[in-house]
């Protein structure tokens, strides 16, 4: 058994339901005080309960958020044709016949690998903006004309 | 997260500050805040008191910068949707009241009534969310209700 009476702000946390102390719960029930102290208290959490509220949403809150975090998707082929455009450019740029060329050959792992990335690129761009997005395609022209360079000096332009 | 957590925050928000396309924003913003702190949220805490505290934060922040503004007990916001007319005029008038009187308390008070109330925090979680110690808030607990009701009984007469 509790020797003394708890104080108020104890009395409160059972109140709450913040405190379940067992032993503390028989002497307020047992203690006509202290009793009578967890009623008031009881009522006051009651009063200030009148604080809550139904009030909800409107509708279109998730819709206008969602909007807000997630950016939308870069359109694909919006980055797909200055990508094939750049490819095709760059292969006639190394000069003529090399187009028939690199078709002639097949497709080489080198190039497999460009084709893989930028595949991954194409998943990546749905999370990333725009300008990660450019920032890859430089990287993925870049490494193609590195490859197609290697690859010209290797075989040798005139074995064409 | 969202779905689960909005209308508390837009409750708490409307509570705060009293206007439905403020507190809509406010609830909005909480949601851009806690989508670019992501990684200091800590994972195996729940969500709630963490989006309760940027909720409070912002709040605050509107409070201090538009105190001027009065507060605008007749909004319908405040009022459920699907109630009766008798029940509504009942619910306008007991919960008008007791915005009156929350809305003559000091903001130390109000807002550990109103993240226990309406956000439903624990005792730990609002001494989290205002950097106070738990006999603090227990303290200001306390004397909010009694700060209400008196204040009720003012408004009322009594």
């Amino acid at each position: 058994m509790m020797e003394r009476c708890p104080d108020q702000l104890t009395i409160q946390a059972l109140a709450d339901g913040e405190d379940q102390d067992l032993q503390l719960l028989a002497h307020v029930r047992s203690c006509p005080h202290c009793s009578e102290q967890h009623r008031k208290l009881s009522a006051l959490v009651t009063m200030a309960d009148g604080l809550k509220s139904d009030a909800k949403l409107p509708t279109e809150f998730m819709r206008k958020l969602e909007k807000m975090l997630i950016p939308a998707p870069f359109p694909a082929a919006l980055v797909a044709a200055p990508i094939f455009a750049l490819i095709l450019f760059s292969l006639l740029l190394l000069g003529p016949g090399y187009l028939e060329w690199w078709f002639s050959v097949g497709i080489t792992r080198q190039v497999g690998l460009i084709l893989d990335a930028f595949l991954d690129l194409l998943a990546f761009s749905r999370m990333v903006g725009p300008a990660w997005m450019i920032t890859g395609l430089a990287a993925l022209v870049a490494m193609e004309l590195f490859i197609l360079n290697m690859i010209r000096n290797v075989e040798g332009w005139h074995s064409v | 997260m969202v779905e689960t957590h909005s209308d508390k925050i837009f409750r708490l928000a409307l509570r705060y500050t009293g206007e439905r396309a403020q507190a809509e924003d406010l609830a909005q913003e909480t949601f851009l805040r806690a989508y670019k702190n992501l990684a200091s949220y800590d994972r195996s805490k729940p969500a709630g008191p963490w989006l309760c505290t940027i909720a409070a934060n912002l709040s605050r922040n509107w409070l201090r910068d538009n105190r001027e503004l009065p507060f605008d007990f007749t909004e319908e916001s405040f009022l459920p949707a699907e109630s009766g007319p008798e029940e509504l005029y009942l619910q306008k008038e007991s919960e008008t009241e007791v915005l009156q009187a929350l809305e003559k308390l000091p903001l130390i008070y109000r807002e550990v009534l109103l993240l226990w109330h309406v956000g439903e925090l624990s005792y730990g979680e609002i001494a989290e969310a205002l950097k106070l110690e738990l006999s603090i808030v227990k303290n200001r607990l306390y004397r909010g209700r009694m700060m209400l009701k008196e204040s009720l009984i003012g408004a009322r007469g009594g």
